[in-house]
Parts: C-alpha cells; sequence; structure tokens
C-alpha cells in the first residue's frame, strides 16, 4: 500500500515537475472532452424539447392523412367520429401564402382547437368561425412591426389580391417541430373556414388530427381506421416520435464522431506526452529497475501519469464542456437561426460523469502502450543510455 | 568465516554485432568474493569491467558460465525472481550517481526498502537518516532534490541507498569518476568504513587510489581476469613495425597537406611572411623528428 502510494506520488511529482508539458496535454483533452460535453449537452435538450413539442401537439392524438398526399374529403372526419373510441376528428389544413409580403406558413384549424396547435401569449383566440381574424408568432409580428389590432393582408394562389385579417392573438413561437414544418416562415393560424376559403380546399382536409376517448384506447382505434379506411395513413405520437428519434439519432451520431475525432486527437497528445516523458526517463528507469523496481510497478507508474492527466483534462473539459453547453443553448442557438430555437437547459451529473469516464478511459488507453514499452525496458541498456 | 559471496565460474559474454562481428566482452571469467571482502577492478577501458560488473548485480545474463550469489545460482533465474533477488541481495552505486530526480536525498533511500515491503514508512525514514549520517551527508539537506545537492553529496546519498536493503554485496562502477579530488577521497574512506563494518563492496575504478584501500585488486584486460598486474599493461601493446611505418607515413601526408595550405595564405596574402616563415619552420621540424 505505501509502495503503491509511492509510486503515485513519483508519478504527480513527475508531472509536476514539467508543469507546461502535463498543462498543456491535459489542456488537450479538455478541448476535446469540452466538446463532446457540450454537444451532449445539446443533444440531450434536443431530445427533451423534441419529445415535449410532439408531446403537446399530439398527446394521445391520431393523425390521418390520404397515403398518397390527396386532400381527404371532410365526409370522413364524420365517418371517423364515429368509430367507437372516437372523441373527436379534427380537421386540420395546411398551406403556403404571404403575410405582408414575408413567406408565410397558413394553419387553419376549428377555432375551439386552435388552443392546442399555438398557445397565445398576448391577446385572445379567434371570436368566431367567420371572423378575419388571425393569430401570429410573437417573434415575427415583433419583426413586422406588427401588434395586437393590427391588420395583416394575407395574399395565397387562391386570393390573389389578398384578405385582410385582423391580427387578435400573439402566439409563443412554436417548438421545434413547428420550426421544422415551417421553416424561417411564420406561421398564421386563421378559423378552418376562413382557411378553405384562402386556400381553395372548400370541403377537404390535408389531415385529421383523431382524439380518443382513453389513451389506451389508441391502438385499438388505429387498428379500426386501417381495417376501415385501408387508403389512409395512420401516425399515432408513437410514429412521430420514432421518427424524430431516428433523425435525433442521425445528429446524435455526426456530434459524436466529431467528438470522437477530438477524442482520438487529445489521446494522441497524451500518448505523446507519455511517450516523450519516458524517453528522457530511460535512464532512471534503468535506475528503478536496478534497485528492484518491477515492471508492473513501471508499468504503474507512467499509466498513473497517463491517468492524471486524463482525470485533470477530463475535469476541466466536463467543467467547460457544461459552460460551453449552456452558452450555446441559452446564447447562440436562439440568434443562430432567423427562427429561434429554445431548447431547455439540462443540468444532470449524466455528461460530468461521460466526460470524465471517457477522458480517463482514452488516456489510460492511449498511455497503456508507452507504458508497457517503458516496462519491458532491459535495466542494462538503459543504463548506459546517454 | 569465509563463505563466498559471489562467484562467478567461467563467465563469458559475447556481443553479436552483426553477423560475423562478435564482440568478447567477457571470456571465461572466474571470480570469487567471500563476505566481507573489498574488491576492485581495475583495467583499461572496454576490458569488460561494467559488464563484468552488470552480470554480477544480475543486470544481464552470461552467455555461458554460472554466477552463485550467496550460494544461489541466479544464472536461469525468471525476470521477475531477478528484480526480487536485486532489490534484496545487491546495492548499486554508479558513476553519475543515478538518483532519483524527483525524489529528496532521504526519499532516494527509502525506495528500496519500501519496494522491499519489509519496512513500514517509519522505519524506512529512520533507517534511511542512520545511513546518510553514516555515511557523512549533510542532515540539513535531507530534503533537497538530486539537483540540489554537489557530485559527492548524490554519492553520499547512492551508498546510502545501495545499502539500504543490507546487500550481500555492493557494486560500485566507478563510484569517483565524476567527482574532484577531495570528494573522492571523502567517498574513499566511507567506502573502507563500510567495509570494515562488514560489508562486502565490489568495485571497478580507474582510481588507482581507490583501489589502493581494497584488500583485493584484480586486473582485467580484453575480457579477462588476472588476480596479479600483468607485466605490464604497456608491455602487451607494442606498435610493430609495420604499423608504425604506415602512421610515419600518414603523418608525413598530413604536413604536406598543411604546407600547401600555408603557401596558398602566403601567395593570397592572407598572412604575414613573418608568419608564412614561422609556419614552414614548424612543418620543417615536425617533418625531420617523423624522418629519424
Ligand atoms: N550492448 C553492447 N553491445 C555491444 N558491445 C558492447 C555492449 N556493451 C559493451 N560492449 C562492448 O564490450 C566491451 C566491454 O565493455 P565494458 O563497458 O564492460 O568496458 P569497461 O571496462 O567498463 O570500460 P570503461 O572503463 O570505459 O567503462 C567493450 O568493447 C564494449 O564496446
Ligand atoms: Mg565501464
Amino acid at each position: 500500500m505505501i509502495t503503491l502510494l509511492y509510486l503515485i506520488r513519483y508519478a504527480m511529482r513527475d508531472l509536476w515537475g514539467k508543469k507546461v508539458r502535463t498543462g498543456l496535454t491535459a489542456l488537450g483533452i479538455a478541448i476535446g472532452i469540452a466538446s463532446l460535453v457540450s454537444l451532449f449537452i445539446v443533444s440531450l435538450g434536443l431530445r427533451a424539447r423534441v419529445g415535449e413539442s410532439i408531446n403537446t401537439l399530439l398527446g394521445s392524438s391520431i393523425i390521418v392523412r390520404m397515403r398518397n398526399s390527396e386532400p381527404i374529403s371532410i365526409y370522413v372526419v364524420h365517418l371517423l367520429s364515429n368509430i367507437p373510441g372516437v372523441k373527436k376528428a379534427v380537421p386540420v389544413i395546411i398551406g403556403s401564402g404571404l403575410v405582408e409580403s414575408n413567406n408565410a406558413f397558413i394553419l387553419a384549424v376549428p377555432i375551439d382547437e386552435i388552443q392546442s396547435f399555438q398557445t397565445i401569449i398576448n391577446g385572445s383566440s379567434i371570436s368566431s368561425p367567420r371572423a378575419l381574424e388571425c393569430l401570429m408568432p410573437k417573434e415575427s409580428a415583433t419583426r413586422m412591426g406588427i401588434s395586437i389590432g393590427s391588420t395583416v393582408r394575407v395574399v395565397t394562389q387562391y386570393a390573389q389580391e389578398g384578405v385582410s385579417f385582423k391580427v387578435v392573438g400573439l402566439s409563443e413561437v412554436g417548438g421545434l417541430l413547428q420550426a421544422a414544418l415551417a421553416g424561417p416562415a411564420s406561421v398564421v393560424a386563421v378559423s378552418i373556414e376562413q382557411g378553405e376559403k384562402l386556400l381553395n380546399k372548400r370541403g377537404v382536409a390535408d389531415m385529421i388530427l383523431i382524439r380518443v376517448n382513453d389513451p389506451s384506447n389508441v391502438s385499438r382505434v388505429v387498428n379500426a381506421i386501417k381495417l376501415t379506411y385501408p387508403n389512409l395513413a395512420v401516425s399515432t405520437e408513437e410514429d412521430v416520435l420514432n421518427q424524430a428519434q431516428s433523425i435525433l439519432n442521425t445528429i446524435d451520431a455526426v456530434i459524436f464522431t466529431i467528438s470522437a475525432i477530438s477524442i482520438v486527437v487529445a489521446g494522441v497528445g497524451t500518448m505523446n506526452s507519455v511517450t516523450m516523458s519516458i524517453r528522457e526517463k530511460i535512464r532512471e528507469i534503468g535506475v528503478l529497475k536496478s534497485i528492484g523496481t518491477s515492471p508492473a510497478q513501471i508499468l504503474f507508474i507512467f499509466l498513473t501519469e497517463g491517468v492524471i492527466l486524463g482525470l485533470l483534462g477530463g475535469f476541466l473539459g466536463s467543467v467547460f464542456g457544461i459552460g460551453l453547453g449552456y452558452v450555446v443553448i441559452k446564447q447562440v442557438l436562439p440568434r443562430m437561426f432567423r427562427f429561434e430555437i429554445n431548447l431547455p437547459f439540462i443540468l444532470s451529473p449524466e455528461p460530468f460523469i461521460n466526460g470524465l469516464v471517457i477522458a480517463i478511459a482514452a488516456s489510460f488507453l492511449s498511455s497503456l502502450l508507452p507504458s508497457l514499452n517503458a516496462s519491458r525496458i532491459r535495466p542494462v541498456e538503459a543504463l548506459r543510455y546517454e | 568465516m569465509s563463505s563466498p559471496a559471489l562467484e562467478c565460474v567461467n563467465v563469458s559474454k559475447t556481443y553479436i554485432l552483426g553477423r560475423d562481428i562478435e564482440v568478447k566482452a567477457l571470456r571465461n571469467v572466474s571470480l570469487r568474493v567471500d563476505k566481507g571482502d573489498f574488491v576492485s577492478i581495475i583495467g583499461p577501458s572496454g576490458s569488460g569491467k561494467s559488464t563484468l560488473l552488470h552480470i554480477a548485480g544480475t543486470l544481464d545474463r552470461p552467455t555461458s558460465g554460472r554466477v552463485l550469489i550467496d550460494g544461489v545460482d541466479v544464472t536461469e533465474l525468471s525476470e521477475s525472481k531477478l528484480t526480487a533477488f536485486r532489490k534484496n541481495k545487491i546495492g548499486f552505486v554508479f558513476q553519475f550517481f543515478n538518483l532519483i530526480t524527483n525524489l529528496s536525498a532521504i526519499e532516494n533511500v527509502m525506495l528500496p526498502m519500501l519496494l522491499s515491503r519489509r519496512y513500514t514508512l517509519r522505519e524506512a525514514r529512520l533507517k534511511a537518516l542512520y545511513l546518510l549520517r553514516l555515511v557523512g551527508f549533510p542532515e540539513d539537506r535531507l530534503r533537497n532534490t538530486p539537483n540540489r545537492l554537489s557530485g559527492g553529496q548524490q554519492q553520499k546519498v547512492a551508498i546510502a541507498r545501495a545499502l539500504a536493503n543490507n546487500p550481500t554485496y555492493i557494486l560500485a562502477d566507478e563510484p569517483t569518476g565524476n567527482l574532484d579530488v577531495s570528494s573522492s577521497a571523502e567517498i574513499i574512506a566511507t567506502l573502507k568504513l563500510l567495509n570494515s563494518f562488514g560489508n562486502t563492496i565490489i568495485i571497478v575504478t580507474h582510481n588507482i587510489e581507490l583501489a589502493r584501500v581494497t584488500n583485493k585488486i584484480l586486473f582485467m584486460r580484453d575480457g579477462c581476469i588476472y588476480e596479479e598486474a600483468p607485466r605490464s599493461f604497456l608491455e602487451h601493446m607494442p606498435m610493430d613495425e609495420s604499423t608504425l611505418d604506415a602512421k610515419r607515413k600518414i603523418q608525413l601526408e598530413m604536413l604536406k597537406l598543411e604546407r600547401e595550405n600555408i603557401e596558398r595564405l602566403f601567395k593570397n596574402r592572407l598572412i604575414s611572411s613573418e608568419a608564412y616563415e614561422k609556419a614552414l619552420k614548424s612543418i620543417e621540424e615536425k617533418e625531420l623528428k617523423v624522418k629519424q
């Protein structure tokens, strides 16, 4: 035990004796780990956010479309609402147009459903199906200099001369899902009756949202719809989540490839540092062996050096990385694109521990080879080495 | 009373440098060192002294022959057994001190004791202190690392370290080779004292003063060991007529080159005529010497 402590002390003094090299090596590891940890945090936020927005939009609802992406006759809405277990079938019309000459995405739903699509933060919802009223995201309204009570001109392919709508409410900038749907365009919500006119979709819907009586019935309802209407495509929250998941997994793969490269670079740095340190100490290793230090103990000394470097770099890197992740989520992402991305910053021990473990593992592995070589140095040769 | 500490029986060491090129560093060396002996080995550079010491210290293996330490045949022991053996039975002192650079003086002495696991930290520290006192190491330098110690002080630490685990014998390779006269004298006196306390010491040295204080001097030449000094070391290296002739020719040719050089310099007015005369005269004198 004392012997081990002595060997660890030896390793620590050795590192302390060349502070600049130790510092730079640890910094190299720290940079790799920081990138890994910050990306990990962003990815955690992304996952949480996507899950959350799919959940608020869908909950235990079901989305129905035509398999060939054609509009669905409004008649189907009535048929679907008669299926046992279905509480309500909500038609949804979507399309694109211009609002005050800016690209916009038009979302039309029955006015009693509008609030489950858009969260209103200022003003009120649309008062009646016939009213020429709309909701706009607060951020794009501010950008266009529009406030509650202003009138905006909405132009579409079918209403080329435009229709004037009064802005009655400002909605929260849609979650990630909405950003993915609408891109940088803003989302203007109107009643389905107005949407039919604007987009020339009288008597049809682009998709139907089905609410069920009992969340545990979802799969039964899905099966019933599939059986009765084989040309309808049915997706549940789970399907959408899975789809989103596979996109997220791809993003993660890219993120972790980038991180892996930086970890490899850091590992090569550690390997270089430990190799140098052994080179300089060949003679001393010979002396250590001549006074009875075993190969395993020599191995232990230099592995300890590597692991200490990893520990230092990993700790620094994890702390930096968490800070960096915070800055990216709170400062960079919301400003980087024309639409706002607001991800939650989730502070959990997981990224920190991951960063530390990866740093230690990487430095252990990269110092293994040089340390093994050091342990195999023959004392006679080492003693003759100048 | 006089049981053998070290016995080498017909030990040879041949280094193979390449196809057909081999160096016979040791040829059939037989040697016996008894407990309590103080033996010195002297001999010209390259005669195989260090090689013999490394083999006696189990750092190297002989090509043939056997080595017995304290009655144990170590010739075929495994590397890990040898490590343990070295740790407990052999102390090394080197020409370049070879202290562990990031350990203090006292820690250097403690290290072998801690590696042996026979001492507690407290015992090791106390024993290190005694050993350092014994070799005359100044007590106010105990915490200094080697780079803040003089050569003589470092060598004292090295001797104390060699004694740490009560070795069967101490091997010292030119322990005064890197020291000034007065430090050498101190080290010699210290080794003599330690031997009078019963420590077995084997040293390799060029230092005649040091060899003189030992009980037994062995001579090495060309990988062979002699109990008596070979009649004359020089006698064995005459230069025969043919090599001498060849060397004379080289000298004359070199002087010719010198002369041409001087003449060119003078012709190009790069040196004064006095300098030219002087250089020429010295060259002529040298040429005369060769021709005599
Ligand atoms: N690893 C090696 N490979 C090849 N030849 C070696 C090796 N080690 C030593 N030799 C050769 O063996 C011979 C003996 O060397 P050794 O070092 O034992 O001499 P020495 O008596 O200690 O000389 P010195 O007084 O200069 O230290 C020399 O000719 C040397 O060149
Ligand atoms: Mg030598």
